[in-house]
């Protein structure tokens, strides 16, 4: 006869072994595939461990977690990790191996580490950090400058969290009364969907980004939060990758998000954003502050020096028209000097002129006279020497025909009346012959 | 005709009558004329001068005022 147990019999024997040989809890590593509370406040769910590329599973067990202990796990997870336990976490949890005749084989759960899923969702970030240096994508949106005011603010945030108004609240009360205007871009800000809804924010914005000056990423919140909705590559190369300088404020004070590793700016809180925002303003006014005080000090020194210029040019010019004024003086009175002494000269000169040619005509006269009566006398003595008188009185004597004056033989005739004059006297004849020689 | 003259003009021409004077290019008939212009033209710098001076030192009071 083969010898065989009922199921409830080999179930039974499965677990006194089972529990005889996994009677300690056990730290183990997995990931939730499944998990929920039931209305008796206790937790089911379901450990799988999956092939390196997640695609194959290759361990399996059902846990489950006591109301009571469920309760204290649940709250201490939450305020470290900010997540509820859901499908999808890595875990580490503590258990006890148990096996039910009826239910099988299953974990029950006693404590779980959060460090363990932190350092998993951190070492994800640090995998979508990689990837965005890679991209070339991470410090994208920081080298973007900011433009020297920024007072015109889209606010991507759910209008009914407590941090967009504390954000609005507190830039449009700023004490010093800068203008902001912002504008509500609503997105979901915590659960499914948050990537999604922010990016279709962010793409609206774009549509109109020539109207804004920043974009604004805020949520209210605190420790408990789940910041792993910000931990997304497409979300963070969006922001990366956004025309304008994005900041972030999604009020958690743990860790930093993957948004916040490539936003321009990010801050802790909402409030913190606006307190940055209207830092910027200040930091113009007083860069502008400065300009004008600079502005007034170069304004006045360049009054000063061209005060000192005038002062100079204004000595040196009554100095120069005095020069002037005592050269044309000078000038004038030399002038007035010369002039009559030149006056004098010309004069002088005239006289010179005169009493020369005075004299000079003077002596001409006289050389004058002198020739002239020279002149006579020997016209005198060459009259005297041509008197015929002295002729006849030598012996000579002049015959006359008719009253004319004999010179030729051929101008007589034998028998003509001839008039003789001598010295003497006159004698009258007539030819007898007239023959020449 | 003086008073179309600058002051320049003035001075110049005077300054030619008394180099011309003064080189003997003046002839008598011309010498009465011509000093008697370089009288007037004397006379006419003179007044503009002081006048010129009068002018500079009521600019310059005013300004050392201010």
């Amino acid at each position: 006869m083969r010898k065989s147990y009922s199921l409830l019999e080999l179930n039974s024997s499965v677990r006194r072994g089972i529990e005889s040989q996994f009677s300690a809890r056990y730290w183990v590593r997995a990931e939730l595939a499944e998990g929920r509370q039931a209305g008796n406040g206790h937790f089911y769910g379901e450990l799988v461990e999956r092939t390196e590329d997640g695609n194959t599973t290759v361990a399996r067990a059902r846990i489950n977690c006591w109301a009571t202990t469920y309760c204290l796990v649940r709250q201490n997870f939450m305020r470290q990790t900010g997540k509820e336990l859901e499908a999808g976490l890595k875990v580490m949890v503590q258990v006890s191996v148990s096996f039910h005749e009826q239910y099988g084989y299953s974990l029950t759960v006693h404590d779980i580490d959060p460090t363990y899923t932190l350092g998993d969702a951190a070492r994800r970030r640090q995998q979508i950090i990689d990837q965005l240096q890679k991209d070339g994508l991470l410090a994208a949106n920081r080298r973007l400058p900011l433009p020297k005011l920024t007072l015109r603010v889209a606010v991507v945030s759910s209008g009914t969290a407590a941090g967009y108004g504390d954000f609005v609240n507190q830039l449009h009360g700023n004490q010093q009364g800068y203008r902001f205007h912002t504008r509500l871009f609503p997105a979901l800000m915590q659960g499914k969907g948050v990537e999604q809804s922010i990016m279709n924010a962010l793409r609206r914005i774009e549509e109109e980004v020539e109207q804004w000056d920043t974009v604004v990423i805020i949520r209210g919140g605190g420790s408990t939060a789940d910041l792993s909705d910000f931990d997304s590559y497409p979300l963070a190369a969006c922001v990366a990758q956004f025309p304008l300088p994005v900041m972030i404020g999604i009020g958690h004070d743990r860790d930093s998000t993957v948004l916040d590793c490539v936003a321009h700016t990010s801050k802790k809180t909402p409030t913190a954003v606006a307190a940055f925002l209207i830092s910027l303003a200040d930091a113009q006014v007083e860069h502008l502050a400065d300009l004008q005080r600079r502005m007034a000090l170069t304004a006045q020194r360049s009054l000063l020096a061209a005060n000192r210029r005038l002062t100079e040019a204004s000595q040196s010019l009554a100095l120069s028209a005095q020069r002037n004024l005592s050269a044309q003086q000078r000038k004038l009175s030399d002038m007035a000097l010369r002039l009559p002494i030149a006056c004098r000269t010309t004069t002088d000169r005239y006289r010179n002129s005169l009493a020369i040619i005075f004299t000079r005509i003077a002596t001409a006269l006289r050389f004058v006279r002198q020739r002239q009566t020279h002149r006579m006398e020997l016209m005198k003595a060459r009259l005297q020497a041509l008197d015929p008188r002295l002729s006849l009185a030598r012996g000579y004597s002049i015959t006359l025909c008719n009253g004319k004056l004999v010179r030729s033989v051929a101008d007589l005739k034998p028998g003509v009346r001839l008039t003789t004059i001598v010295h003497s006297g006159e004698i009258t004849s007539t030819t007898i012959s007239c023959k020449k020689n | 005709m003086q008073e179309e003259l600058t002051y320049e003009q003035a001075v110049d021409r005077l300054e030619k009558i008394t180099q011309e004077m003064e080189e003997g290019r003046v002839g008598i008939d011309r010498l009465a004329e011509c000093l008697r212009e370089a009288q007037q033209l004397l006379a006419y710098c003179r007044d503009k001068l002081a006048n010129a001076e009068k002018d500079c030192n009521s600019l310059l009071n005013v300004e050392e005022k201010d």
